[in-house]
């Protein structure tokens, strides 16, 4: 029975050798048997079916936006949030000539999204050539946390190109309040 | 030889002690590196946004919608290129390939933004996404040539994550000197910081530089945990201190760092062995048990349990208890032979990608990972070892191709779905067109443009022959051409009346003067006047022009507009023989994948059950030598 602590020093030097040899990319316990890929990668060809896809749909995309929304009558409106301290975005209802085009409830993942700097697309229509009432209302939780109902409203003047708006809620920091806005873009 | 057949069976159980904890470390950090891949192209604070298409595919980007923000660019770009973002959209979606998966069509967008054109931050920023490419396939010389050539500027996250990629890189091309020069540019306490210093830590100990290895996993063990990844990372460093004391005989008392680790967190197994081994090579066997007693008493993890009750068997043989040993011994071959039994069932009755498809977490075009949480597993037989599989990298990568395949095929079935709608609204637009030609042929818009520009031609003539022969009465208003007229009449009469002899004289001279200041006003006011009526004219011009840009615009509609719809129908018709092919191909793509999916289960699960197997036949062994020892023992005089 001496022969235990060599036989043991010897054991732990050999698990130490497996020991944590870590990489944040390393295969796991079990995974070592696991492999990223079989024998026949499917990995290009997953990509290359990623690429056809991805073609087709922005092909498809075009054909539906140009049969639907002809660029002589093409009526778009975006949303963007700029900081958003002073204001907490429930939801949207847009109205164009007073007529109900679109409402909008907004989801913690969306409103993040808004809040990093992205910018939703909140309604595509078509629209006469002349000028229309545009009329967004803001629904949400304003300073101290109360209930807060804003609406900005602008007449527009529709050509035969295709119109962009976006509707901007932004912090006025001065006043302590959400500042809303409806601007017009060239492209 | 008894004692050999034991440090066997020992040694066997400590690797896979060792192995659990390489798993268990590496878990989280794939974790913040998944993480990081996606967040590392997202900007801390709001980016300017100069062009809404732009922002539209941010808005998916943020909401990991990679498949839709891709779109929104390849469409914009398609149409009208954004070009008031500078490299932004290409950066954005390189990275938005990167995130899919699709490494080469990243790649091609990041080769063409390493170009020596590019301003140097978006050339950094290009390399060291090639690097990171090429460091996540395993590339690691590439990984290295690209990174080295991302040395200009980049944020502080990107900076020390460059530093851990390419240390981690010399680590496994076995460059340590370049990663211990590199760890040398790291100051920070970042979690990529931390992470290198592990990684090199462990790397020096494994090669002999104990002491230095010890020294930067230090630093590690002192830290103060911010959130639970760091409070794992220092569990780590301090197992790897623990083992590498208890190896290399330092003057660090490795049941110190053991004790450091957190007896909740999912390192305790690993540390509660380890005191065990400490107390033992310190000829302390009894104390050795009480740590894997505790060990033996938890029933998770299934195999440190199993593990702890051979760990205690050995100490009781060595504290020369063979009968509880043996006890221990038989009780763990029972585990064994239940964790045999119910490997064997998950592999003949469970459809591993049908349980995985009935959790929560699969939705619609989201790349959320699976968690232990969601996964309905813990009713499955070996769930203990059916979860790391699943959690594992390889499959994870797999698993994420199939999701993404299946999601392909909805989105393009969908889009198939849509065609007959395509064409019900292609149909409805042509009628549309064909009742707003008719129209225009009525009211013949041509016809009434041409006779307004000919009413402004006469205009302009005559407004000529004013200006010429300064006929000031032309331009006079309505009451002064009727006090003109009213004059003349007046003039009239007067002659009359002076032709009858009668003497007008007074009147006469009232007449002239009336008459004197109409005109004098009529000549003062010509130049206004006439300015007036030239900028009506230019105001008309103006209208005109625009009449007769919409005019030909419509024109152009009208004539091109037969052709679109043509166009559009023939494209809707070839598209949906595309749609047909590539939802066949995806069908058969997804259906490959689940098949690899399902196999690398089952192949990890022979793997786990050939490991058992192993074990328990060496505790089978161990338990006949200990049988054979007493019954010598009972025979013996």
């Amino acid at each position: 029975m001496s022969t235990y602590p060599l036989t043991l020093a010897m054991l732990i030097l050999t698990i130490l050798c497996a020991i944590p040899v870590l990489d944040a990319h390393a295969s796991g316990d079990h995974a070592a048997t696991i492999q990223a890929t079989p024998a026949s990668n499917p990995d290009e060809e997953i990509q290359a079916l990623k690429k056809e896809a991805l073609d087709v749909n922005r092909e498809l995309f075009m054909i539906e936006d140009d049969i639907l929304y002809p660029e002589s009558t093409q009526f778009t409106v975006f949303l963007s949030l700029d900081v958003g301290d002073f204001f907490n975005l429930d939801s949207v209802q847009l109205r164009v000539d007073n007529k109900i085009v679109a409402n909008y409830l907004y989801t913690a993942r969306e409103l993040m999204a808004l809040r990093k700097g992205g910018v939703q697309q909140l309604y595509q229509g078509n629209l006469k050539s002349g000028d229309h009432e545009i009329t967004a209302f803001f629904i949400g939780k304003g300073p101290h946390n109360r209930d807060y109902k804003r609406a900005v409203s602008r007449t527009i003047k529709k050509s035969l190109s295709p119109l962009f708006t976006e509707l901007k809620i932004v912090d006025d920091t001065a006043r302590e309040q959400p500042d809303f806005d409806l601007a017009v873009w060239d492209r | 030889m008894p004692v050999k057949h034991t440090t066997t069976l020992l040694l066997m159980m400590m690797l896979s002690v060792a192995a659990s904890a390489t798993a268990a470390a590496t878990a989280t950090a794939t974790a913040t590196a998944t993480a990081t891949a996606t967040d590392s192209s997202q900007h801390a604070s709001p980016l300017p946004v100069h062009d809404l298409r732009y922002g539209k595919a941010l808005y998916d980007f943020y909401q990991d919608r990679y498949f839709h923000a891709i779109t929104d660019i390849m469409v914009a770009q398609a149409r009208h290129p954004i070009t008031k973002q500078g490299s932004d959209p290409q950066l954005l979606l390189g990275s938005l390939y990167l995130s899919y998966g699709m490494h080469e069509a990243a790649a091609d967008i990041f080769k063409q933004l390493s170009n020596k054109d590019m301003d140097p931050y978006t050339r950094s920023l290009a390399w060291f996404y090639m690097g990171k490419m090429r460091y996540m396939d395993g590339q690691y010389d590439k990984a290295l040539e690209a990174l080295n050539s991302a040395h200009g500027p980049l944020d502080g996250s990107k900076f020390s994550e460059r530093l851990y990629m390419m240390v981690n890189a010399d680590l496994h091309e076995k460059n340590y000197k370049e990663a211990t020069r590199l760890l040398g540019q790291i100051d920070g306490d970042g979690i990529w910081d931390h992470y290198t210093r592990y990684n090199l830590g462990t790397a020096l100990i494994r090669t002999g530089h104990i002491q230095e290895g010890i020294n930067l996993l230090e630093r590690i063990s002192r830290l103060t945990p911010r959130d639970e990844e760091e409070y794992t990372l220092r569990d780590k460093a301090n197992i790897a201190i623990g083992y590498a004391s208890l190896r290399h005989n330092t003057s660090i008392d490795p049941t110190t760092s053991f004790s450091l680790v957190r007896l909740n967190g999912p390192f305790s197994s690993e540390a509660l062995l380890g005191i065990g081994w400490a107390y033992s090579l310190g000829k302390r066997p009894e104390d050795a048990l009480k740590p894997w007693m505790e060990l033996s008493s938890r029933t998770t993890p299934v195999s440190a349990h199993q593990e702890a009750m051979m760990a205690v068997a050995y100490a009781l043989e060595r504290l020369k208890h063979p009968r509880q040993a043996l006890t221990y011994y038989t009780k763990v071959i029972s585990d064994y032979d239940h964790t045999l039994i119910e490997l064997e069932k998950a592999l003949s009755n469970v459809d591993f990608i049908a349980l995985l498809r009935s959790g929560t977490y699969s939705p619609y075009m989201m790349r959320d990972k699976p968690s232990a949480t969601e996964i309905p597993l813990k009713s499955l037989p070996a769930a203990a070892y059916i979860e790391p599989l699943i959690l594992s990298r390889g499959f994870q990568q797999a698993y994420q191709s199939l999701l993404d395949l299946n999601e392909l095929k909805i989105v393009i079935s969908k889009w198939r779905d849509k065609i007959p709608l395509l064409r019900i609204m292609l149909d409805e637009r042509r009628r549309q067109y064909e009742i707003s030609v008719a129209s225009m042929k009525q009211s013949d818009y041509a016809a009434r443009l041409k006779s307004l520009n000919q009413k402004r031609s006469l205009l302009a003539n005559r407004l000529t022959d004013i200006e010429q022969h300064q006929k000031i009465e032309l331009l006079a208003t309505r009451g002064e051409r009727d006090r003109l007229q009213r004059l003349a009449r007046i003039k009239r009469r007067l002659d009359k009346l002076a032709h009858r002899g009668l003497d007008m004289s007074s009147e006469t001279t009232d007449y002239r003067i009336l008459y004197g200041l109409t005109q004098w006003k009529l000549y003062t006011d010509f130049p206004e006047r006439l300015w007036q009526v030239k900028k009506g004219l230019h105001e008309l011009d103006r209208s005109l022009a625009l009449a007769r840009r919409n005019q030909s615009t419509l024109e152009n509609i009208l004539k091109i507009t037969p052709l679109n719809f043509d166009g559009f129908s023939r494209k809707i018709s070839d598209i949906d023989v595309h749609l047909k092919n590539l939802i066949d191909k995806l069908d058969s793509a997804s259906k490959m994948q689940e098949h690899y999916c399902k196999q690398l289960i089952i192949d990890g699960l022979h793997e786990t059950r050939h490991q058992i197997d192993s074990r328990r036949n060496r505790a089978l062994y161990a338990q006949a030598r200990l049988y054979d020892q007493l019954s010598h023992r009972s025979e013996s005089p």
